[in-house]
């Protein structure tokens, strides 16, 4: 990587730094008020996310007004400024919380995948996220014959559950497999591989995806009834890809981010002998702090009603 | 090439960079954020003895509408008849108290948060659902100015609250005072993991 492109690069990362006291502020273990005073960066940031949410907020607006286009007759001329509409919706809306980044980026730790492997993750994870969405709609509404709304918030909180649950996991397997690694690496480098095969035996991108992936996302859900309630469910599923591609976009972005930032800064760093023990070091930092973030998120959530 | 300390500091900076980055990213969890958009409208009552309470009204947005209708829409014809009506405003009334039905409030610096409320019905306005409903709160009006400042915001973020572009307030009996009442996001509460500001109503009141 040129110079040029790791100044930049680093730059980017050190104003992350900005956004740590942001970041540990929250107190996600308490359901009620927080006070606390605004900091510049707790400002700078709060713009940004209401920025996106009002973006969410009139997409929705406009993809009820052109669905109802739709079904008023509006023909091909109306469909494709929807697609477009519903693409920049699952972008961001899985720009967002959630929708798998803490994930992929767990991913693009534990497992180092090349550029292609860690992209088809983060592909196949907000795929699969969308597509149980619709899934989940056609399941529950002509299987079950149930209320969706009522079910959604049931099972939004138990697949909220499962999720921190594997990524404390995760967390913590990369945090153990960090340290053997480490207690490995001091010694000889064929236990390397060994390890890899002992600890961790989550090697196929897209199965793992799809085990995660597997939560329904709301957003779809919701775009789906909407459609649904005018009986155009084919429009409604077309709709769910299209949010289902925008967030695969999104995600996407996040792992090339992660791939290319673990590069940079580790070859930026570079220069002795001493650089696996660095390389074992971030893992067991990274894992640790999915492991405790997994954690509190996982009992907030558990302890809410 | 870099001296031994120089490397050592870098390599340093590096991690907590990478850390810091990792917590940005990672941070973000699959929590809610909103799913949820409700236009609010509020009206502020006044009795002959001060302000006697709040009445509150929630517009949907459209997608939460017809998911929510659907809930209960029996006969499947998007309207929602008087027995649906009746059985939604039960769930909804017990479900929103709670969370004490989204309101956090101070009154002259004191917090009150309602446990119950008045009046609930649900409509529907076109294809939207609203939620109206009254809360009780009864404060005498003096010489000296009484603040109250009524936060509406659900704490999980699963739905984002924020007042209509027209008419977000009015004031109801309030001649016999001395009434400003203004809508500002309330900075001292911070929701979502510190993103996001509520929206607040502000009212100062005195007698004339």
């Amino acid at each position: 990587m040129t110079g040029k492109i790791r100044i930049v690069w680093v730059a980017f990362l050190l104003l992350q730094l900005l956004l740590v006291p942001v970041v540990f502020s929250a107190a996600p273990v308490s359901a009620g008020p927080e006070s606390r005073p605004a900091g510049v960066a707790e400002l700078i940031d709060r713009q940004v996310f209401s920025r996106i949410i009002t973006w969410q907020r009139e997409l929705q607006q406009r993809m009820a007004a052109q669905v109802r286009q739709c079904k008023a007759g509006g023909g091909m001329a109306g469909l494709l400024p929807l697609l477009a509409a519903a693409f920049a919706y699952g972008v961001v809306h899985a720009a967002g919380p959630g929708h798998g980044k803490a994930l992929a980026l767990g991913y693009v730790l534990s497992q180092r995948p090349s550029y292609p492997r860690g992209l088809l993750f983060g592909f196949c994870l907000a795929l699969f996220h969308g597509l149980s969405g619709i899934a989940f709609v056609l399941v529950v509404r002509f299987l079950l014959h149930a209320g969706v709304g009522r079910n959604l918030a049931a099972v939004t909180r138990i697949t909220r559950i499962v999720g921190y649950g594997i990524i404390s996991l995760m967390g913590l397997f990369i945090c153990v497999r960090g340290l053997m690694r480490l207690r490995q690496g001091k010694n000889d480098d064929c236990g390397r591989e060994a390890e890899n095969v002992r600890v961790g035996g989550y090697r196929n991108p897209v199965l793992l995806a799809l085990a995660v992936g597997g939560v329904p996302c709301p957003g779809v859900v919701m775009v789906m009834l909407f459609a649904m309630s005018m009986n155009l469910i084919g429009l409604g599923i077309v709709l769910g890809i299209c949010i289902a591609a925008g967030m695969a976009l999104t995600v996407s972005l996040v792992v090339l981010v992660a791939v290319s930032g673990k590069t940079v800064s580790l070859s930026a760093l570079s220069g002795s002998a001493r650089h696996p023990v660095i390389d074992y070091g971030f893992e067991i930092a990274a894992g640790l702090l999915l492991l405790i973030l997994g954690t509190l998120f996982l009992g907030a959530n558990v302890m809410q009603s | 090439m870099e001296n031994g300390a120089l490397s050592i500091a870098g390599r340093a900076a590096g991690i907590a960079v990478l850390v810091a980055l990792l917590s940005v990213i990672a941070v973000m969890p699959a929590f809610s954020h909103p799913h949820v958009f409700i236009s609010q409208r509020i009206t502020v009552e006044f009795d002959e003895k001060g302000l006697a309470g709040f009445r509150i009204a929630w517009w949907f947005d459209e997608f939460s509408s017809t998911m929510m209708v659907g809930d209960f829409d029996r006969d499947g014809d998007g309207r929602l008849s008087r027995e649906e009506r009746a059985r939604m405003e039960k769930e909804a009334s017990a479900s929103l108290a709670e969370y004490h039905f989204f309101i956090s409030a101070t009154i002259v610096g004191k917090p009150f948060t309602p446990r119950y409320v008045r009046d609930f019905a649900v409509t529907q306005d076109g294809c939207r659902l609203v939620y109206r409903f009254f809360v009780p709160c009864h404060v005498t009006a003096t010489a000296a100015a009484k603040r109250v400042v009524l936060t509406t915001y659900d704490s999980t973020y699963y739905s984002d609250i924020s007042f209509a572009g027209e008419t977000p307030v009015e004031l109801v009996g309030a001649e016999p005072f001395r009434a400003d009442v203004a809508v500002s996001k309330n900075r001292e509460i911070a929701i979502f993991f510190g993103q996001i500001n509520p929206w607040a109503l502000e009212l100062e009141f005195a007698r004339k």
